[in-house]
């Protein structure tokens, strides 16, 4: 702030009004000074001129008479001149041929070399040089120099006068002023007066009075009418101001009311709940809450969640992992999230966060933690259980392998009967006895047994008889060789079964590199029995596929089950022409693919997806672990068993894709 | 030309002054010349002394011819108030009538007297070399004073002779005989010649 901004305004327009005046005058004299000045030199270069045109005028007949005496006579007469201190004749040739010099000059003065007609003023000095003109010829040069004496001491005269001048009239100006100013500065100090009284008392009933009708009386009716409305708007304020306090006590109470009912509802939840604003400070928990971290009330009174963070963090299983999660939610303020955070302990619990908004604005984060220890162990027992279950089903799986081979022995079992009993039946109806009656006939007619062969009527028949049973007995044998033939084929269909069982058991876990094709034919085989039973047409669609590499028996035990539902299907399906189509191609470079399809009930869609669900059936025996088992086994093998159906009646295609590496090889 | 005459005068105040270098001193008939041609300014003629506003002022040289062609030719071919100044050597008294200035020479130291006479009465400017010349009634006499040529002017002759003498002309004399007549006020020399007796 300029520093004269802080003088009084009395001050100020006095200041004004004088340093006005004062800048007046001066600008005035300089004026008048600078003409006078500026006429004097002029006055001066003429009355110069022409004293060096008299001189000059003189001194031609010196010069053409070459009496410098009478030149230096001449000069000597400007003795009366003080202000000249020099002066020079000189000859057309411009050597000097008199010169005069003022008394107080010293002797060696130096004079200038001659120039054209002109002036010059320099250092106080007006130097002029005059040319010497006769008969139209230049026959000398003049030269005079004056001092400006006269000058500087009329400029001091003017100087004493400006500052006389300067005195008198700030003397004027600051006895006229500093009554003037009243006329300005009474009504505006006596406003100031007023603005301060009704400042300092806050009294808004105070007023300034009006002086006159300038604008300092309008600034007075302004600044009057502004406290008039002052006034009426400190009463209004006022009287709002109660009213407010009335509400606020209102509200405060409503307040207090909704917060205890708050509060008494977050501390009566079984949840411990804690909610944290923007600034990680805490909000408001339950009690619950610090029970269930095990958080002292220290580091809650302490209000910030990192010092709670730091308690809790040496309870959890993994603690970077929760720290994680929790930098990652402020990072993400406006989602939810839900997590479980196990701790060394034992204990788990649900982590539900929300974002707390304050109408559209973000303003916290309401943390919600669940005890579901019990729950999870619950849940591990059930999971247990089910991989028990699972145990269970992939030996009933094993089991349903093991009772078709029963079921083939069985079968094969019959035909044995069957051939066994055709050949005793043989046996038993065969001629032989007949050999034996024949036998003894001839024994009987030992003695005779040219003539009995020959006239005998029983005798005469023998040979022929011979001749036949010789025929049947031929036909008997060929008979029960066929049979026993077939007997003994089916007996070696049993040690086959047998062995193939026992391979599969054996073969338990073992990882082998197998054709596909072997596969299928050894799951056909294995249901052949039933399959002939039901009366079911095998169709065989074999591509070029690449073994694959994977546990047999858990293979088989897919494709058997696919081949028994398929028949199941068949036979629910009731159609004459039960047909079984059994594909195997490849399917890109890495797969196998093996399609079981039938034409027989098909599957609705709705039980598409069940039907791999466990202890889905849709057989009253069943147990539903075929297909589900199935799907578990496939995967295990790093393949996958899809089901396709076009609905009901329409049949069914199971797929079944076999990785060409097995999973297990894949990862060496 | 012109040149030449400017360093002949600025030759002569160059010996005149102490202080000034020394330069080839001009003779005394150069001076001389120098002078008569500078009376042409200072004199006034009646106006009858002239044909016409053109004629020209003519010097005449008496006696032996002490300047020589350069110098009389170097003067002579300037003019003085649009009249040009002509330098001629005259014999005879009907000659000396026709000169404005005649130049009495040395050599006729003996003739002065029957010379001035000749001319008495009309409106030439004598001027002599010869101590007495003014007695003679001569107008102008160059005398020799410290090595320097001075003028001794005697106005009453000239008076006689209609002949209006500058008073620069008179302040330059060492010697003035005779009073300067008073010329009307509009003319008046502001200053007295000064007198100057040896």
């Amino acid at each position: 702030m300029h520093p004269l901004q802080n003088i009084s305004i009395q001050r100020k327009q006095m200041l004004a009004i004088m340093l006005t005046s004062v800048a007046a005058l001066l600008l005035a004299c300089a004026g008048f000074v600078a003409y006078e000045v500026f006429s004097y030199r002029q006055e001066l270069v003429w009355s110069l001129t022409s004293l060096s045109q008299m001189i000059g005028n003189n001194s031609t007949g010196a010069l053409d008479f070459n009496d410098p005496k009478v030149a230096e006579d001449l000069l000597s007469s400007l003795r009366a001149q003080p202000d000249i201190v020099s002066a020079c004749i000189y000859t057309k040739d411009g050597t000097p041929f008199a010169r005069y010099l003022r008394s107080d000059v010293p002797k060696r003065y130096s004079l200038p070399k001659p120039q054209p007609n002109g002036h010059q003023f320099a250092n106080g000095r007006l130097v002029l040089f005059q040319r010497i003109y006769e008969n139209n010829e230049t026959i000398g040069t003049i030269y005079l120099e004056s001092d400006l004496g006269r000058l500087t001491a009329r400029l001091k005269k003017y100087a004493l006068i400006v500052g006389a001048m300067l005195f008198a009239s700030m003397l004027a100006a600051f006895l006229m002023s500093s009554r003037l100013q009243r006329w300005l500065s009474q009504p505006i100090l006596h406003l100031a007066r007023t603005a301060r009284a009704v400042t300092l008392q806050k009294n808004y009933a105070l007023r300034a009075i009006k002086r006159g009708q300038d604008e300092l009386g309008m600034l007075t009716d302004d600044f009057n009418a502004m406290l008039d409305q002052i006034q009426q708007q400190a009463a209004a304020l006022q009287a709002a101001n109660e009213s407010l306090e009335k509400r606020v006590e209102d509200r405060t109470r409503e307040l207090e009311r909704s917060l205890s009912l708050l509060h008494s509802t977050i501390e009566s939840t079984a949840d411990g709940i804690l909610v944290v604003d923007r600034q990680g400070r805490i909000a408001t928990y339950n009690k619950k809450f610090a029970t269930m971290w095990q958080i002292p009330e220290s580091a809650i009174a302490s209000g910030q969640d990192e010092q709670v963070l730091s308690t809790v963090l040496e309870q959890l299983k993994d603690p970077e992992e929760f720290i994680h999660k929790v930098k990652d939610l402020y990072a993400h303020p406006d989602e939810p999230r839900f997590d479980v955070i196990e701790f060394k302990d034992g204990r788990t619990f649900e982590r539900y966060s929300m974002p707390q908004c304050l109408g559209q604005e973000i303003v916290g984060r309401v943390w919600n933690f669940r005890d579901i220890t019990e729950r999870k162990q619950a849940e591990k027992k059930v999971e247990t259980l089910h991989r028990q279950l699972l145990e269970t089903s992939r030996q009933a799986g094993m089991a349903e392998v093991a009772t078709n081979v029963l079921h083939n022995v069985g079968n094969v079992l019959n035909s044995v009967n069957v051939s066994a009993s055709l050949v005793a039946d043989q046996v038993r109806k065969s001629k032989a006895s007949n050999l034996g009656k024949l036998a003894a006939l001839l024994q009987e007619h030992q003695n005779n047994l040219a003539a009995f062969l020959a006239s005998d009527p029983k005798g005469m028949q023998v040979p022929a008889y011979l001749a036949g049973l010789a025929t049947v007995f031929a036909q008997e044998q060929a008979e029960i060789l066929k049979e026993l033939q077939a007997l003994s084929a089916n007996i070696d269909h049993i040690k086959e079964i047998v062995a193939m069982q026992q391979s599969y058991s054996k073969m338990s876990g073992v990882v082998e590199e197998i054709p596909v094709e072997e596969l299928v034919e050894d799951a056909i085989r294995m249901n052949n029995a039933a399959l002939l039973r039901h009366d079911v047409q095998v169709a065989r669609e074999y591509g070029e596929v690449p073994p694959v590499r994977v546990e047999k028996h858990k293979v088989l035990q897919i494709l058997v089950n696919l081949i028994r539902n398929s028949k199941y299907a068949l036979d629910e399906g009731g159609r004459p022409d039960k047909r079984l189509t059994l594909q195997v191609s490849k399917n890109g470079g890495d797969f196998v693919r093996v399609a079981v399809i039938d034409n027989g009930c098909g599957i609705p869609p709705q039980n598409l997806t069940r039907i791999f669900e466990h202890g889905f059936t849709t057989r009253k025996k069943g147990h539903g672990f075929g297909l589900h088992s199935g799907a578990l086994t496939a995967k295990e093998l790093g393949g996958t068993l899809t089901a396709y159906s076009d609905g009901p009646g329409k049949g069914a295609t199971f797929v079944l894709e076999l990785p060409v590496q097995s999973k297990e090889k894949q990862h060496e | 030309m012109a040149t030449a005459a400017v360093v002949i005068l600025g030759s002569l105040i160059v010996t005149v002054r102490d202080d000034m270098a020394a330069a080839p001193a001009l003779s005394e008939y150069q001076v001389k010349a120098l002078f008569l041609f500078n009376f042409a300014k200072y004199v006034d003629w009646p106006s009858n002394a002239f044909g016409d506003g053109s004629a020209p002022i003519v010097i005449g040289l008496v006696g032996d011819d002490t300047f020589g062609d350069d110098v009389i030719r170097t003067v002579g071919g300037k003019s003085v108030n649009n009249r040009p100044v002509v330098f001629k050597h005259v014999a005879g008294e009907q000659e000396y009538r026709t000169c404005h200035i005649l130049f009495v020479s040395a050599s006729e130291k003996d003739h002065l007297s029957s010379i001035l006479a000749a001319v008495k009465n009309t409106s030439v400017l004598t001027v002599g070399e010869t101590d007495g010349f003014l007695t003679l009634n001569g107008m102008i006499n160059f005398s020799k004073k410290d090595n320097k040529i001075r003028l001794e002017i005697n106005l009453v002759p000239a008076q006689q002779a209609n002949l209006k003498l500058s008073s620069k002309l008179l302040s330059v004399a060492d010697v003035v005989l005779g009073k300067p007549e008073h010329q009307s006020a509009s003319e008046q020399s502001p200053r007295q010649p000064e007198g100057k007796a040896d």
